[in-house]
């Protein structure tokens, strides 16, 4: 070998001493250049062996977060109608059969209901699919009971996924663990794909010998020889470039992840990683996804069958895509079973079985789509606060969401059915514009989000006119003003008299405001809660005056608004512009008897494993004094029984208390409404985006698409608990003054304190009844 | 003096009964609709259908509290705040549900928070009820 020394020596020799040593020099030369190749060639093993190792121990894949609707609770005492039910479980894709035995079905036999459901997971842990059964009664559950008749308190469907946070690359995954793979599927994949797949160090010589000779002899390419494992380090490592310097890499590669990895980590990667069709532009990778985009359910719960399916569809999942080649993708699964059976892996019973069923295919399912875009850019929002969006794009995260199906479908057929009748007066003034809609509807004593509609049309994707449309919001405000005035039960209750007459003020910069009524009436001296009821703005103008612009900002930003007031006058008429999403935050504190209380779209985030990362809990501040609000809720029921929202009960029982407040702007620019029950809250807002009018007043728009969706929403009504400081008196309807219970024409109203006795006025229409003149008598 | 007053009434009253009909009952009053306590009704949806036997909380937000008074002695916090949360999903005007949220922050030492929630349950059940007047123990512990 030559050494350092001969290689030193100086070039000019001559030629024959040259010769002497030109055997040793080649020699050298050849042996230089092998231990280079050879150092090359390990440092390319080190190479790929790190390639091997990062990518398997690392992030294997970007896995979008998980979003989820709210899990329906099933209970003694819920309200719940079989309509609202059977919606929900068509989403979850169960299906309704004559007698239910199998996860994913259900039965209704008069008013009683069974379902099998799935197993499922919840951030509290797993739910085993469980058959139980109730009855719905009156739109309230009842009897609540497991199938061998044991009592339940409580079952928890799964929840439905309603969408995903996509990273770039356009793929739809469901992991699937080792130990959670059907047995059948795995001896199918062996059987078909590799048989040695548990013997071999990541290639097969005699497989590669046995697939060359029969491709030799077939003169074309009929069998292929690679491993599992080499298909693995193909798909999850290589290109598909077809040349032998990629072929020895990925020969390099299998040996390499086998020296690694047991069987068991390569298998459950190649498990989840094999690409199995194509969806728009989405690819669908892994068993587990694959599972649900063919079939519609869990791998675990396929039959043979279809487990032979998915392995049949491995050779070419576009040659043999079920749904566009039925009976291609037909042969095919037989010959994964018949190659079962003919392996002594499975029975010729079962093989005959599994081979007489259909392919049992689902609708394709929309992937990587939002079903509900509005509420997800809300949930975005939310999340963002407390995570990057790189986390959220790769990490596979669960996010469990205050979403309510069933509301959001009653709020989105709403709008759909009445908004395009809505707009035909429009058309006749304005036929390019189209009427738009957002709606808001929230939990009354949680705070949580249920539904959110940001377009006339719910799949739309862009402006969300429920989080951003910013619009003056007319007399929504109304209440703000009459509750300032209601914490000052020293000067004002519901009976307190308000002057209805024009006014004018005029401005140190030589401008004037002379606000009017959206009838151009005036009405003279009214009780306050008739000014609110009837929305009259005269008298709310005189009465946010007298209170001072400060005390009604005061009271909005107590309320919830954080975002700046103009402290103008034409703030007590609604000038000041907010979203709907804002104004469900201000009248979610009147809803919940003064308690402020942040409206939360989002319950918990966990991990792709279900460790926990995020709770969201529910806060309170009492920021409003109950009396006052108590007060206030009483107003704005006598909005809906008398005044300005009474269209409602042309539709609503008298049973179903409910208070709200309509809201009109300038040139019918704006048509609001926001009411609640016992329940929910709801807030709507139509409009056209460039500003023009509508012909609409809330009572004539907003108010209908709200009474449409909550009709069909089975709640309880509003109940108000009297703080013990309020007490009822009664007023002369004419005079306001303070009478006698047993006056014609006497109304009852909560007072806080007590009221001033010296207007006392005796019964200036006679009794009520004669029973009261007698004892006004006695 | 009474007792004239009493004949001439009931003379009247013959005479405006033959003349008129039964003048008292004609009459529609409104009657405030409220309670001292919260007394739950049942779902409507439809006119006429108004279930007002009623349905007191469901058995179920009693468990659920329960379940979160166990786990919270447990020191599983994330257990008994889920517990505590699905109580009030349930019933979310259910003022013991409040009562014990108090009692879960007055353990975490979250005292506003706590004050808070007992301020919801005394508003929610009335001052003078047995859980308006637990809260209000709790309160005047805090307060101390």
């Amino acid at each position: 070998m030559p050494t350092k020394k001969q290689r030193a020596k100086p070039s000019g020799k001559s030629p024959s001493s040259s010769s002497t040593r030109a055997p040793w020099s080649r020699h050298g030369t050849i042996l230089k250049f092998f231990v280079v190749l050879l150092l090359c060639f390990g440092g390319w093993l080190v190479y790929l062996d790190a390639q091997v190792r990062y990518k398997f121990e690392g992030k294997r894949w970007a896995l979008p977060a998980q979003v989820y609707a709210r899990a329906l609770e099933i209970y003694d005492g819920r309200a719940l109608n079989l309509e609202n039910l059977k919606q929900e479980l068509k989403l979850l894709r169960y299906h309704e059969v004559a007698d239910a035995q199998v996860p994913g079905s259900y039965s209704v036999q008069g008013k009683r209901v069974q379902i099998v459901s799935r197993a499922h997971t919840l951030p509290d842990g797993r739910h085993p699919s469980s058959h139980f059964e109730f009855s719905l009664k009156g739109d309230v559950v009842s009897g609540l009971k497991s199938s061998d008749q044991a009592p339940l308190q409580l079952y928890t469907l799964e929840p439905f996924k309603m969408g995903g946070i996509y990273p770039g690359v356009k793929e739809e995954r469901a992991l699937v663990r080792y130990q959670d793979l059907p047995a059948d599927l795995v001896t199918a994949l062996r059987v078909t794909e590799d048989r040695d797949f548990f013997e071999h160090i990541g290639i097969a010589p005699l497989s590669i010998a046995r697939a060359m000779w029969k491709n030799f002899r077939a003169g074309r390419i009929v069998q292929g020889g690679s491993t599992l494992t080499q298909q693995l380090v193909k798909n999850f490592y290589l290109s598909r470039e077809r040349s032998l310097i990629r072929k020895a890499n990925e020969a390099l590669m299998a040996l390499m992840l086998e020296a690694h990895y047991d069987k068991y980590a390569i298998l459950e990667t190649y498990i989840n990683d094999i690409y199995l069709g194509q969806s728009g532009a989405t690819a669908i990778h892994g068993f587990g996804m694959a599972s649900q985009f063919y079939f519609g359910k869990a791998l675990a719960q396929c039959q043979l069958s279809e487990w032979a399916l998915l392995v049949a569809m491995i050779k070419g999942p576009s040659w043999y895509d079920p749904r566009r080649h039925p009976d291609r993708a037909m042969a095919r699964r037989n010959l994964v079973l018949s190659q079962m059976r003919d392996q002594g892996e499975i029975s010729e019973a079962r093989y005959q079985q599994a081979r007489a069923r259909q392919l049992g295919l689902v609708t394709r399912p929309r992937l990587q789509t939002n079903r509900y875009p509005a509420f997800m850019a809300l949930v975005k929002r939310q999340l963002r606060t407390d995570y990057n969006e790189q986390n959220l794009r790769t990490e596979g995260l669960k996010i469990y969401t205050t979403l309510d199906p069933q509301i959001q479908h009653h709020v989105e057929q709403s709008v759909s059915r009445m908004v395009p009748d809505l707009a035909k007066r429009l058309a006749e003034q304005n036929a390019s514009a189209a009427l738009q809609a957002g709606a808001v509807v929230t939990g009354v004593g949680t705070g949580e989000v249920l539904a959110l509609l940001g377009d006339r049309d719910p799949q739309y994707q862009g402006f969300n006119r429920a989080l951003d449309a910013s619009r003056p919001i007319g007399s929504l405000i109304k209440p703000a003003v009459y509750l300032s005035a209601l914490m000052q039960p020293d000067q004002y209750h519901l009976a307190s008299r308000l002057r209805d007459q024009p006014f004018r003020i005029e401005f140190e910069n030589g401008q004037s405001w002379s606000p009017d009524n959206f009838s151009n009436e005036h009405h003279g001296e009214v009780p306050l809660f008739r000014a609110l009821a009837s929305s009259y703005n005269l008298s709310t103008a005189r009465l946010g005056l007298a209170l001072g612009v400060d005390a009604v900002r005061d009271t909005l930003q107590k309320l919830g608004i954080h975002k700046a007031i103009t402290p103008y006058p034409a703030l007590f008429l609604g000038a000041q512009s907010l979203t709907p999403f804002e104004v469900s935050k201000f009248y979610q504190t009147i809803a919940s008897n003064g308690f402020n209380m942040p409206l939360r779209a989002i319950r918990e985030v966990t991990t792709a494993d279900g460790a926990l990362l995020s709770r969201y809990p529910i806060r309170v501040e009492q920021v409003i004094p109950a009396e006052a609000i108590y007060l206030l809720q009483h107003a704005m029921q006598e909005v809906m029984r008398s005044g300005t929202g009474r269209y409602a009960y042309q539709y609503l029982p008298e049973a179903l208390n409910v208070a709200g407040k309509t809201g009109t702007t300038n040139d019918n620019r704006d048509s609001w409404f926001a009411g609640f029950s016992g329940d929910y809250l709801g807030v709507v807002w139509l409009g056209l985006d460039n500003n023009d009018p509508t012909r609409l007043t809330g009572s004539t728009g907003a108010l209908r698409v709200w009474t449409d969706f909550i009709r069909r929403i089975p709640q309880y009504p509003l109940s108000m608990v009297k703080p013990t400081q309020v007490r009822y008196h009664w007023f002369d309807n004419d005079t306001g003054a303070l009478t006698d219970e047993r006056c014609r024409d006497a109304s009852p109203l909560p007072i806080w304190g007590e009221p001033e006795k010296s207007t006392y006025q005796a019964c200036q229409k006679g009794f009520s009844s004669f029973g009261g003149w007698l004892k006004s008598w006695l | 003096m009474a007792i004239v007053r009493i004949l001439a009434c009931v003379a009247i009253c013959a005479g405006l009964i033959l003349v008129s009909g039964c003048e008292s009952v004609q009459h529609q009053r409104v009657v405030p609709v409220a309670s001292d306590t919260l007394k739950p009704a049942a779902p409507v949806n439809k006119p006429g259908t108004v279930n007002s036997s009623s349905a007191l909380t469901p058995p179920i937000v009693f468990a659920l509290i329960k379940r979160a008074s166990t786990a919270m002695r447990s020191d599983d916090l994330t257990a008994s705040l889920r517990a505590l949360e699905q109580a009030l999903r349930i019933a979310p005007k259910e003022a013991q549900v409040y009562l014990a949220y108090g009692d879960y922050y007055l353990l975490q030492n979250q005292d506003e928070q706590a004050r808070q929630m007992l301020y919801r349950a005394m508003s929610l059940a009335g001052e003078n009820s047995q859980i308006g007047k637990l809260a209000q123990m709790r309160l005047d512990k805090l307060s101390k």
